[in-house]
């Protein structure tokens, strides 16, 4: 009986290692892009995905999350990984305050270039409400504040990742946005391609 | 570029990008050279709508969340650094857009040393 229990868990482990969680290219979502153009998430279904989480008017650990996805792409690049069915995502969970406008004046701040390869994406909150629940990217919004001028501002709690999506269409890997090693990605990345 | 103010320097400022009416992030080191500690309880700046200390906490359960705080405390010869994951100067609603090459002034005041102006360059 014990054989077998311990029998059980190690199947049920390399069953949970093995699974990887699909990525939501099939439930329809329609984002837009920094542009403005509608994007339904299936259109990027068999490219090899980076996609980090943000919202722009986050301080500290979305930059760091920004840059380190902009080092992973310029690495990238120069690899020539891009011409083989790469693709970087940066998804916002604050969609009433990060419009299409505001993500590409972040883009242009931030000076990623103009290529297509790397698109911001924003929706309606109620699209990227359910999008982030599907990929377990917690968002917890902090009260309104308002400043002795009358402007209004809130915070974010939120999950610091990102993922490596593969051509199956499954998350292959996580990783902690703010802190990730841009070597480690490129890895997956290769692996994937 | 280090900031010697007395018995204050100040090394490593810098300022993340930003949008308009979005928010920033200053960062640097202060050492304090003199045998009694100092205490930052204020910055000012006219770059953004609100100036405040803050401090980035990452939690257990991956989550990031990010609170005020009211001072920070420099040690006796010693130093506290404002580092990306942890504490930094937040400018909150900015005036205008802040690119990578520009500069932006700011005003620290310390309960010991006083008043020091600073320059942060956008990177």
């Amino acid at each position: 009986m014990k054989k077998l229990l311990i029998l059980l868990l190690i199947l049920s482990c390399g069953k949970g290692i093995n699974r990887a969680k699909e990525f939501p290219f099939d439930k329809g979502y329609v984002l837009l892009d920094h542009n403005g153009k509608e994007r339904n998430l299936s259109e990027f279904k068999g490219k090899v995905l980076v996609v980090g989480y943000i919202y722009t008017h986050c301080p500290d650990i979305c930059p760091l999350i920004t840059d380190n996805m902009r080092k992973i792409y310029s690495s990238a690049a120069k690899e020539g990984l891009l011409r083989k069915g790469v693709l970087f995502l940066s998804i916002t969970f604050d969609p009433k305050r990060d419009r299409p406008e505001i993500l590409k004046e972040y883009r242009k701040v931030y000076e990623i270039d103009t290529s297509s390869a790397w698109l911001f994406m924003t929706g309606e909150p109620k699209i990227i409400d359910s999008l982030m629940k599907d990929l377990d990217i917690i968002v917890d919004f902090g009260p309104l504040q308002i400043s002795e001028t009358g402007d209004t501002t809130y915070f974010i709690i939120h999950t610091d990742r990102i993922h490596v999506v593969g051509r199956d269409g499954r998350i292959k890997a996580y990783f902690k946005g703010s802190e990730v090693s841009v070597g480690e990605v490129l890895e997956r990345i290769r692996r994937e391609i | 570029m280090l900031l010697i103010v007395g018995f204050i320097d100040i090394a490593d400022i810098w300022a993340r990008p930003g949008v308009k009416r979005g928010n920033s992030a200053v960062y640097m080191v202060i050492r304090n050279n003199d045998t009694l500690p100092d205490t930052l309880y204020n910055v000012t700046s006219d770059i953004a709508k609100k100036v405040e200390i803050h401090m980035t906490m990452k939690r257990e359960d991956g989550k990031m969340s990010m609170h005020k705080v009211d001072y920070i405390v420099i040690p006796p010869n010693g130093e506290f650094k404002l580092e990306p994951g942890g504490y930094h100067i937040m400018l909150i609603n900015l005036n205008k857009p802040l690119r990578g090459g520009s500069k932006i002034e700011l005003s620290l005041y310390f309960s010991r040393a006083g008043k020091i102006d600073i320059t942060a360059e956008v990177k």
